[in-house]
Order: C-alpha cells, then structure tokens, then sequence
C-alpha cells in the first residue's frame, strides 16, 4: 500500500482528492487535490467557511456523492488497504454503518419521521449483523442508554417528533456506533443545537469514543469546538487545503494567511472588547471561477505577485506535521506572534458609562412585558414578565437559547407581537396602547434587523425597491437615498439593480441593516444578525454595526445565542431562560463574575478558539433539556436543569427554589441575579 | 395577468421565459392559433356553413383540406372557424375564474379566521360538485350556448384557484420580508398587495395557463356530450361530437378537431411552465 497507510496507525486517508460538478453555468470544483490522513483513535478537525468543501470531501469517502453530477478526477481514499473511491456499492454498503459511519448535522432530517427510534437503531444493527429482531431491540435499547437517554425502554418507543433536537442527536450517535465502527464522520454534528446542549454531546462523543478507540473526523465552521476536540486540523478554502497542523501549532502559531485572519477576525469570549474586529475583506471565492494562483490572494493582506501567479504547494513549515500553502508563510508568522498573543493588550471599554446616559432618562424601558400563547393543554408562557431598560446609543444584549423567549420579547417591543400585558415604553412614550396609527409613525424611530438575510428580503424586489420602501411608506421622496445607504453600509451603487438572490449572505444582510436605518431610528432591534454569516463575514458585519451606531448614535437591541458574539459588541447584558431574566449586568461583569448558575453555565459550554485555555477551563454542566413553558410548575424555573440545584444545595435548600421563584434583584454582588444561592465564579 | 415583481413585465422575464424552449414552442403555437381565428375569413376558402350534400363526408383533398363532415360542409374551415370559438371559451372561463379565485382566496388567507373557514367550506361544497353534471345542470337551465359554457367552466373552476392563492398567501404571510414591511411602518394593504400577492400569485399563473387547456378540453367534453355548444356553430367539441359515429368511415372528422384541441392544450401547458420560469428572478439567465 501507500506511504500514508505505513506512516503508522493511519486508518483513513484521502490523496489528492478532486470532486467536481458539471452545473448549467459551468464547472463546480468543491474539492479540489485534497489529502488528508486520519490515525486510529484520533480525532481530525476539518474547518472552513461554507462552500470549502470540507462535507464533500468526508461525504465522498463514503461514496454518498451522487456521480453524476459528480465527477472524480483524480483521487483515492484508503480504508482498510481498499480504495473505496474505486469500490463498488456492495463494497461500500458493507463499510458504510459497519466500519465508518456518520453523524449528520440536522437530526430531525437524518431519521425517518414514521418510524420508532428505537427501531431505527435495531435496523441499523440488522442491516449489518444477522441477529433476530427482539435481540437487536434489546441492544438498541442498551445503546440508547448508553447515549444517556433517560427512561430508554420507554423512549425507544417513540418517534422522532416527540424527541428534543440534543434527544435525536444521541439517537444518531447511537445509531452511528451501533455497530463499533473505526471511524466517525460528524459533519457539523451540533450546529443545530443549543451551546449547553452541544457541550453535552461532544462530552458523550469523547467518552464513547475513549472507550471504544474510535477515530473521529470533526467537520465544523466553528473554531472553537474544534480547538477543544481536534487532536490535528486541517483548513480549508475553496476547495482546497490552505493548512493542516496539531492543534495547538494551529492555534496559537498559524502559518497561513488565511487561517491567521479567521482567528483574527473571530469575537471570542476570552476576547477583549470595544476595538473593531480585524475582518478578512471581501467574501470567498465562488467555486465556479477560483482566482489563480493562490485562492485566497483577493482578500490577503500578504499577497504579492507571486501569490497571483502561482498556487502556493502545501508545504513542511518548522513543526513536524505542520504544513501549510501560504508563499508568506514567514511573515504571518511574524504577524501572528505580535497579534494573537493572548489576553496581551488590555482593551479599554469604548463607551462602557455611555456618556450622557447616566442622567437622562433611558430610551427603551420595558417594565413586567409578558406574551402567552393559548395552547392544546394550556398556557404557553413565552415572555413571563420581563423588564430592562435601554439607553441611548447603548447596546443591550438579550441572550438565552433557544425558546427562551428572547425573539419573542423583542417583537413584542416593536409591538410586531402583541404583548399580553406589560409596559413598554419608547422615548417616555407608552406604546402598549398606541394607535394604530401612531405605532406606524413610531415606526421611523424603532427598526429591526432580522436573523436570515435570505428570508427577510422580499425575492421580487430590486435592492433599490426595498431600500426605497421606508420612504414611500411614510410619504417621503426616496431620491438620492438608495446610494446614501448603500454607501452607509459599504455597498455600491452597482448593487441597487440587483436581486437578493444575487447578493452574498453578507452582502444581504448589509441591505437588511440598511433598510433598518433608513429613516434614521433612534433604536435598532437586532434579531441574531450575524448567526446565518459565515465567521469571516460576521466579523464584517459586526464591526459595521458598531461603526454605525457611533456615527448614528444608535441604541441596539440585540438578540444573539452566540455569547463570543455579546461579549465584543454589548454594553450590558440580559440572559433570558424559560421566559425570564436571570441576571443582567454590565458586560464586563456578567462575563467575569457571573452569579447565576445558568449564566455560568452558559459561559462555560461555550467553547473558546485556544486549545490550551479551552482544554484547561472549569466545566459547569447542565443536566438535560428545556422542558416545556406550558403551564410550568413554580418555583425556580431552572431548578431541572440546575447543577448547583442537583449537587451543592442540600434538602432544605432545595424546598426555596422548589417553591419560591428567585426575584431578579441584587443579593450583594452588584448586580442582579434570579438565584436565592448566587454565588460569583468565573469561568471564562 | 398579473405578473411578478413590481407587476411590469421585463426584458428579464421574456428572456427567463425564451430560455425554456418548449414554452417558446407553445406560445407560438397559440399565437399561430389567435392569428387564425382572427384572420379566419381570409385564410380559408369555404364559408363554415355552407352545405353541400354531394361532397358529403369526403376525404382531405385539395379541394377539402381536412375533407368534408356529414353535410359536406368543409371541415379545415370549420377547424378555423372553431379556434374562435374554443379559444373564447377556454380563456374568457379561467379569467373569471381568476376573478373568483383570487380574491376569495386572498381574503381566506388574508383574514384567516371565520372569513377562511367560510371560504373555504363554499370551496368544498363547490368541489364536491360532479363538474360534468353541475355544468349539464346549469346548462339545462339556462340555455346553452357559448356565453352559458363560458360562465358555467368559469364558476366550477374558480376553487382550485382559490385553494392554491389561500396557501401560498398564508405562507407568504409568515415570511420575514413581511414581518420587515410591518416593522418599516407599511399598512395592511400595501403589504397585500405589494408583498404578499405577488409572492403568492406565481403558482396560479402558472395553474391559470394550463387550465386554459383544460377549459377548452372541458368545453370540448360538455360540447361531444350534448351539453355544449349548439349547431350550426363551429366549435371543437362538437364536431369531435358529431365526427364520433363515423370513427371508422371518415376518421378525418375526428382527427382534425381533435389535433386541435391536443395542440391547444399542450401548448398553453408548456406556456404555463415557461411563465413559472419567467415569474422567478431566481432563475438564472444567461
């Protein structure tokens, strides 16, 4: 066999791979001489933005690329002294499942919705194995335990729909090491779920992989999962393999101008705050027309002439197993080393005591704002009385998972829902009770930016038409303005002619904000503005919306899951669960003495783009899922899921929370806290 | 019809729609078959009326084109004569049932609620009518002729309309584009109309062309069972009609009328899938 194979324990490797597709508009080079290798019991992180062709290469080595379209160039993947690449689909059925299997990202579409999980799992050990069907039953069962699914017997028998979404991930991971195979691809295999969800799942994954030496290959966009996961990494971009290297080489001493600005260019959460991000410009190259030369040289502050004319070779850089395609390899060295040192600079807060904040009256108060839905078995308590304040020019950031009611309460700020009861109150004006008529008035001072920039732009409309629409809304001359906003949010003229489906994600989401500050609001409510972006254009995006809110003194609502995110851009910060407040402080405050269990919680599951720092930190766990905000029982909403709650507090402790609901309010560590046992620890 | 975007048809669409050939195709077939009816006098020979016993059911020649019917009379002037009327029909019948459709449709949707229940229950009550029978019924009644056809295909086909409007309105509905007019300050009915309808709108063009075939097919169904258009008027169906009993002496007289229709039904099929293509700015054009 290969040199690869021999160099020791290699289980899996993929040479020079090329998969192209023939379209109508021409050639799709998705993957394009790739090589990767994978030891036994290791794990491989594979990162890149979307469309690097980081899934098509794993999906090929399975032969789940559908040929044709597909086509193979040249290539091969090694498993077991085969080349699946030339095997034949008997051959793969065989491998498939038994010796390689794979976790996919969305685990609603990846079962059968008609089908018990439990008899899902059997079927894919029947598939394999020749063993009867209460046999296999019984070790799906076993197997669904082992994934930690409570009450197994029971919930094998359900299906799919009644399972959360970290329920159905374990379901597939049960299923993928059914059969203990060598090796496990997980492409994206948490992207779908909550951050202390997530930690949940990849702890599981490292536990039942520890147990049974099976190799990992982990394809996420997201750095810092992969930093605490990856035992080597490889980078890819447009198709190709910009850098492979262990982890922390990777991390810490990346050798590549591209990988050097996706760190650079990442808000994290042991991040200082207040600067701008260093965004990589422009947006990744369209597969169909890759520049020559190197692929990234349009958006490299390195590039030189060389770069233009010729595509750098993957190259040994000083480390062993360190290699990288970069012509400047020497001088993004350098520029790591002054720039990613870190917790080396001390960034001073922009305008954390926002000036003139302090006296006058703030410019959004929300005061016991609740929304109930009626529901089949009662009802839902989405928003159950919740109250902050905004300044003006300031940013408050609402976090909270998923069904928390963060999106909720801020639709019901801009009145987009109707609250239930409660007081919201803009500009010392009570708008609960606006007319109609004055909402849409109102209107011009209060604006949204939504989560998907695709949906949220009408696909029949011209950008010139939808920019034009505020305007003609409230009766004013839309001449001229398109081009002043374009120009606002770093778009040309050329743009206003054009359909969104022709613009980037970034680019649509810059017409989204543009849209939004048209009439010049006083307040922006930003509905996760930056969660559907792609890591290099989230850093574009925030750093716009700081600069526009300094040059148009704009308050931000803004409503984010991503907490890396909230630290780079919020002045104070509110975390939401079930429906409530549990704590909110300044920035500075919430990330390095969190008081409530759930905020520590959170800052602990999310991870951080540092290997050492991220593999070294305290671990606070949450137990289980959400459960249901129909008709929840009183007391602490988070006692289910609370650590302390489970572990610290003793039998008389308990009764508190289990009958008295916490009130928001400060217990003596300057902020407040919904937790009768707050108690500061930092964990960043 | 109404199109998409700002509802002005642009050189974009046109070339969106050229770039389906098959939609080209049928679009000339149906320009070919306009051109027909309106020039009708001109290109043919023969008045559709004039009988002439001693050519009785001749076969095409060059005199007869498409050879004679039972009272001789000249079956390709008549072919000519009867685009006039089947085209009428066919087209005139779904406008009214677009009219009918539309807007009960948009309201359902629209309004949701006790106005969508009600809708849609008249919908269903409409739906459960054989179409057939409904329209021999009504017929009966009032008297038949090209006008009582017309009006009868367009009152039972306006539900399916109505049904496809409804969803693609409620789907519409939940978007974020309309959720962002709401937040820009923009009223009910800017957003009906400006967001929502023309969102909504493209699968019922789209349905509203290839039931233009299924109109004149229909109106051929209704005419064949008697129902239909009556003598001495030339129409499609009901020379297929009368062309039945002589299937196996004069195929002719089956074959031309009935070419017709199938040429007529296809090529609004085709134009209806070309119109899809054309409403879409997402499909590219090189």
């Amino acid at each position: 066999m290969t040199a690869v194979a021999e160099a020791g324990g290699t289980v899996l490797a993929v040479e020079d791979l090329r998969v192209h597709f023939d379209t109508d508009v021409g050639v799709v080079k998705a993957v394009d001489g790739v090589s990767w290798s994978l030891g036994s019991g290791e794990t491989l992180g594979i990162v890149g933005e979307s469309g690097s062709g980081k899934s098509v290469a794993a999906l090929t080595v399975l032969g789940l690329v559908p040929a044709p379209p597909a086509r193979f160039p040249s290539g091969r993947v090694y498993f077991d002294g085969r080349d699946l690449l030339a095997a034949g689909e008997t051959e793969l059925r065989r491998v498939r499942g038994r010796r390689i299997s794979m976790i996919f990202q969305d685990p609603l579409n990846s079962l059968n919705p008609v089908f018990e999980v439990g008899a899902q799992v059997a079927e894919a050990i029947r598939a394999h194995d020749k063993v009867g069907r209460a046999a296999a039953r019984r070790r799906a069962v076993d197997l669904l335990r082992e994934v930690g699914i409570p009450d197994a017997d029971r919930r094998s028998e359900e299906y799919p729909h009644q399972l959360s979404g970290g329920m159905r991930q374990r379901v597939m991971i049960a299923m993928a090491l059914a059969l203990d195979p060598q090796v496990l691809l997980a492409d994206e295999p948490t992207t779908a779920l909550d951050v202390t969800v997530q930690a949940q799942i990849m702890d599981l994954l490292g536990r039942l992989r520890a147990d049974r030496g099976t190799a990992m290959v982990l394809i996420s966009h997201d750095l810092g999962l992969v930093a605490g996961q990856a035992d080597r990494v490889v980078v890819m971009y447009a198709g190709r393999v910009a850098e492979v290297a262990p982890v922390e080489d990777l991390y810490h001493r990346p050798r590549h101008a591209y990988t050097l600005g996706l760190l650079s260019s990442l808000a994290h959460l042991g991040g200082g705050a207040g600067h701008r991000l260093r965004a990589i410009p422009g947006q990744p190259p369209s597969l169909l027309a890759v520049p020559p030369g190197c692929p990234f040289h349009p958006r490299c502050g390195f590039a030189t002439e060389v770069c233009r004319a010729e595509a750098p070779p993957l190259a040994p850089k000083e480390h062993p197993g360190h290699l990288a395609a970069c012509h400047h390899s020497d001088r993004v060295a350098e520029a790591a080393a002054a720039t990613l040192e870190p917790a080396a600079a001390v960034y001073r807060n922009r305008h954390m005591t926002t000036a003139g904040s302090q006296g006058t009256p703030p410019l959004l108060e929300v005061d016991g704002l609740a929304k109930h839905y009626r529901v089949r078995g009662g009802t839902m308590r989405a928003v159950d009385g919740v109250s902050f304040t905004v300044g003006r020019g300031e940013t408050l950031a609402l976090v909270g998972e998923s069904g928390c009611g963060k999106s909720t309460t801020a639709r019901s700020v801009l009145r987009l829902v109707e609250p239930t009861s409660g007081a919201v109150r803009f500009d010392g004006e009570n708008i609960t009770g606006a007319s109609p008529a004055r909402l849409r008035a109102l209107r011009r001072e209060m604006q949204m930016v939504f989560q998907d920039p695709y949906a949220s732009l009408n696909p029949r409309m011209t950008v010139r038409t939808i920019l034009s629409e505020p305007f003609r809304v409230h009766g004013l001359d839309p001449d001229g303005q398109v081009t002043r906003l374009l120009d606002l949010v770093g778009l040309g003229s050329e743009h206003s002619g054009r359909y969104p489906h022709e613009l980037s994600g970034g680019e649509r989401q810059r017409v989204g904000i543009a849209r939004a500050v048209a009439l010049g609001p006083k307040l922006v409510v930003c509905d996760e503005p930056v969660s559907a972006l792609d890591v290099s254009i989230q850093a574009q995006v925030l750093n716009l919306l700081a600069n526009l809110q300094e040059e148009l003194r704009l308050a931000y609502l803004f409503i984010a899951h991503d907490l890396s995110v909230v630290r780079h851009i919020a002045h104070r910060v509110a975390v939401m669960y079930q429906g409530g407040l549990v704590e909110l402080a300044d920035r500075e405050t919430l990330f390095e003495r969190p008081a409530h269990p759930y905020t520590q919680a959170l800052l602990s599951a999310v991870p951080v783009p540092d290997p050492v720092k991220q593999r070294a930190r305290p671990r606070i766990v949450v137990r289980g899922d959400v459960s249901s905000p129909v008709d929840p029982p009183g007391g602490c909403r988070f006692r289910s899921r609370c650590p302390k709650f489970a572990t610290e507090l003793a039998d008389a402790e308990r009764r508190r929370c289990i009958e008295d609901a916490p009130a928001l309010v400060d217990r003596g560590h300057g902020h407040p806290a919904a937790c009768h046992y707050a108690e500061v620890v930092n964990v960043v | 019809m109404a199109a998409g975007g700002r509802g002005v048809p642009s050189p974009e669409m046109w070339r969106r729609f050229r770039r389906n050939r098959l939609a080209t195709v049928g679009l000339a077939i149906i320009l070919v078959e306009v051109a027909a009816a309106v020039l009708a006098p001109v290109i043919t020979f023969a008045d559709p009326g004039r009988v002439d016993p001693a050519a009785s059911l001749s076969s095409p020649s060059a005199d007869h084109w498409f050879g004679t019917d039972l009272l001789g009379r000249d079956l390709y002037s008549r072919v000519v004569y009867g685009a006039r009327v089947s085209l009428q029909v066919g087209i005139v019948a779904v406008l009214i049932a677009l009219a009918i459709g539309l807007v009960a449709g948009a309201a359902a949707g629209w309004f949701g609620g006790f106005v969508d229940g009600l809708v849609m229950r008249v919908t269903d009550v409409f739906l459960a009518f054989p179409y057939v029978l409904a329209a021999i019924a009504v017929i009966t009644a009032v008297g038949r002729g090209k006008t009582a056809v017309t009006v009868v295909l367009g009152l039972l086909g306006w539900m399916p309309i109505a049904r496809l409007i409804r969803s693609s309105v409620l789907q519409a509905k939940q978007t974020d584009y309309v959720e962002a007019a709401r937040a820009v300050g923009a009223a009910d009915l800017r957003i009906l109309v400006g967001h929502v309808l023309p969102n909504a709108v493209q699968p019922v063009v789209v349905f509203a062309a290839m039931f233009v075939g299924t109109a004149v097919l229909s109106e051929a169904a209704l005419s064949f069972l008697g129902a239909g258009i009556t003598e001495p008027t030339a129409a499609w169906g009901l020379m297929m009609a009368q062309g039945k009993d002589f299937l196996f002496t004069a195929p002719h007289l089956l074959f031309f009328p009935g070419a017709a229709v199938f040429l007529t039904v296809m090529a609004f099929v085709f134009v209806g899938d070309g119109l899809r293509d054309a409403l879409d700015p997402r499909v590219a054009v090189r």
